[in-house]
C-alpha cells in the first residue's frame, strides 16, 4: 500500500508519523479524557443515565419484571470480568468493522480513489489532489497522515489498554450502584418485617420460620438450580420450586386452596394493608378473603410471609 | 454459529451498505434496517427459554443472567455499531434527529418487550400459552435482557465517543464519523452529541 501510494502520488509530501503519545490524551486537545472533564461532566452524565435506567426499572417492576433481582444475581467477580471482556471484544470488532482499508466490498480495486466516493469520502480530497497532480498535505492536531502511511501508525496497544480500563471501571460502577440499590431495598423490606414480627411477640420457632421464609423469598444470592430438591405434596417439581426449593415455597404450596371452593358471601367488608377484605365460605367454614390491590414483588413477599405466619399462629 | 455470522457478516453487508449511502440512505439503515435486524435476533435469543443443553449434553435449566451472556456479546456489538453509525451520518442535524428518533424507538421497544415476546411465541413459534411457571422464567429472561441492554447502551455511548477521540489521528483508517475536510475534532459538537445520547 505504501509503495503504491508513493508511486501514484509521486509529488506527495512524506512526513514522519508521531507514535501515539499517552500524554497527549490528557492535553487540552482531548478534553473528553481530561481528569477534570471526567470529574465534572462525565460523572454527572453517568449519574443521569443511571437515573433514567432506574426510572425505567421502576416501571418494569410494576409489571413484575424484576431487573434489580437480575442484578442481585451478579454476585461474583467473574460476571464483571466477563462483561468487561465482552464489551472490549465487541468494541474491537465494531472498530474493525468500520476500518476503511480492507472492506472493499463495493469496490474491486485496492485503490480507494477508484471506489464509491460515498463510502470512501475521507479519501476524496487526497484523490482529487492526486488526480490534479498537486501536492497533498493534511495536517491534523498531532500528526500528518496520507495514504502511504496508513499502515504504519502505532500505539494501538496503549489505546486498547486504556479502553479496557475505562470499560472495566464503567461496568464496575454501574453494577455496584445497581447492586447497592437492590441491597438497600431488601434491607428495608426485611427491617419492616422484623419490626412487624417484634410487635406480634412471636415465639422463637415462629421467628425462625419467618426468617427462613424471608431468606428463601429474598433469595438473590443463590442462583443455582434445584440444590435442595424438596418436592411439593404431589411429588412433582415445578419450575420455581426446583429453583428455590426450600421451606417457604413448599409450605405455601401445601396451604394453597382452589379458587372454585370459595363462595363469596359479602364483598368489601374491610380494607387491609394489602388490599380489600371480603367475607366468604370455604368448605362450609366462614372465612375472610384478602384480595391484593397491587401485585408487586415486595407485596407478594410480605403477603406470603404473612400467610405462613398466620398458619403457624392459628395452629 | 449465529454470533459468528453476525460478527463476520455485518461489516461486509449492513455497514458497507450504510457507508455507501448518502444521508437519507444512512438514516434508513440506522433507524429502520439495523433496529429491525437487531430486534429479530434478540427475539430469537429470548425465545430460547426453559431448558437448554450444556457442553456435556445434559439438559439443564436456563439461568437468564448467566446463560444470556452469548446474547450480550452480540447485543453490545450491534448497539455499539449503531452508536458509531449515528455519529457517522455526515450531518450534525441528521445525527441530532436520528438520536431523538432512536431514543423514542428504544423507549417503545423496551416498554413493549413483554407484549412483543408473547405475540412472537404465539404467532411465529406457535407455542401454546405459557404456564405460570414458564411465565416466571420468561420474566426472568426479560429482566436479564433489559439489564444487559442497559449496560450495553450506556457503555456504547462512552465507548463510541472514546473511540472517536482516541482514533482521531487514524481517521483515514477508521471511518468513525470524522469530517472529510480533515479539520481537527470539534469537541464541542462531540460533547453536545454525547449529552444528547446520554439524555435519551
Amino acid at each position: 500500500m505504501s509503495e503504491r501510494a508513493a508511486s501514484e502520488g509521486g509529488n506527495k509530501k512524506q512526513k514522519n508519523i508521531q507514535p501515539f503519545n499517552l500524554a497527549s490524551v490528557f492535553s487540552p486537545n482531548y478534553p473528553l479524557l481530561n481528569p477534570l472533564f471526567f470529574s465534572f461532566f462525565l460523572g454527572p452524565q453517568l449519574f443521569s443515565e443511571l437515573c433514567v435506567d432506574s426510572i425505567c426499572t421502576y416501571v418494569e417492576m410494576k409489571n413484575d419484571i424484576d431487573v434489580l433481582g437480575a442484578i442481585g444475581k451478579v454476585d461474583h467477580p467473574i460476571f464483571l470480568i466477563s462483561w468487561a471482556s465482552t464489551l472490549l471484544f465487541s468494541s474491537a470488532f465494531a472498530l474493525n468493522a468500520f476500518k476503511t482499508v480492507p472492506n472493499f466490498v463495493f469496490c474491486s480495486s485496492h485503490n480507494p480513489c477508484d471506489c464509491n466516493p460515498n463510502a470512501f469520502r475521507l479519501y476524496q480530497p487526497m484523490c482529487e489532489a492526486i488526480e490534479s497532480g498537486s501536492n497533498f498535505t493534511q495536517v491534523s492536531d498531532s500528526s500528518s497522515t496520507n495514504l502511504g502511511e496508513l499502515v504504519v501508525v502505532g500505539g494501538n496497544m496503549t489505546t486498547v489498554i486504556i479502553g479496557a480500563l475505562v470499560v472495566f471501571v464503567m461496568v464496575a460502577i454501574i453494577c455496584t450502584s445497581l447492586t447497592w440499590i437492590q441491597r438497600r431495598k431488601e434491607k428495608k423490606v426485611f427491617g419492616e418485617m422484623q419490626m412487624a414480627l417484634q410487635a406480634k411477640e412471636l415465639t422463637p420457632e415462629q421467628v425462625k420460620l419467618v426468617a427462613n421464609v424471608m431468606s428463601d423469598l429474598d433469595d438473590s444470592k443463590r442462583r443455582t438450580f434445584g440444590k435442595s430438591g424438596e418436592i411439593n405434596p404431589k411429588g412433582k417439581k415445578t419450575g420455581i420450586e426446583e429453583r428455590r426449593g426450600s421451606v417457604g415455597t413448599v409450605a405455601i404450596a401445601r396451604l394453597r386452596i382452589k379458587y372454585e371452593d370459595i363462595k363469596m358471601v359479602k364483598a368489601n367488608i374491610g380494607r387491609g394493608a394489602f388490599g380489600d377484605v371480603h367475607k366468604a365460605t370455604w368448605n362450609g367454614v366462614e372465612v375472610a378473603i384478602k384480595q391484593l390491590a397491587n401485585v408487586y414483588i415486595e407485596t407478594m413477599r410480605s403477603f406470603r410471609a404473612e400467610i405462613l405466619l398466620m398458619s403457624q399462629v392459628s395452629e | 454459529m449465529l454470533n459468528m455470522t453476525v460478527f463476520l457478516g455485518y461489516p461486509f453487508t449492513v455497514i458497507n451498505l450504510f457507508r455507501s449511502q448518502e444521508i437519507p440512505g444512512r438514516m434508513f439503515v440506522v433507524l429502520v434496517l439495523h433496529p429491525l435486524l437487531m430486534e429479530y435476533l434478540m427475539h430469537g435469543y429470548r425465545s430460547r427459554t426453559g431448558e437448554t443443553t450444556n457442553f456435556l449434553g445434559d439438559r439443564v435449566k436456563v439461568e437468564p443472567v448467566r446463560d444470556l451472556g452469548g446474547v450480550f456479546v452480540v447485543e453490545s456489538y450491534l448497539v455499539l455499531v449503531r452508536r458509531i453509525m449515528l455519529c457517522n451520518l455526515g450531518s450534525f442535524q441528521a445525527t441530532t434527529i436520528a438520536i431523538i428518533i432512536t431514543g423514542i424507538e428504544e423507549t417503545l421497544i423496551r416498554s413493549t418487550i413483554e407484549q412483543r415476546d408473547i405475540m412472537y411465541h404465539k404467532h411465529y413459534l406457535e407455542r401454546p400459552p405459557s404456564t405460570p411457571e414458564e411465565m416466571a422464567t420468561l420474566k426472568e429472561v426479560w429482566a436479564a435482557a433489559i439489564l444487559h441492554s442497559m449496560i450495553a447502551e450506556t457503555s456504547a455511548i462512552f465507548i463510541s465517543t472514546l473511540l472517536f477521540v482516541l482514533y482521531a489521528d487514524h481517521r483515514m483508517i477508521f471511518d468513525l464519523g470524522y469530517k472529510d475536510d480533515f479539520s481537527p475534532v470539534d469537541n464541542s459538537v462531540m460533547f453536545l452529541q454525547m449529552l444528547l445520547e446520554v439524555s435519551e
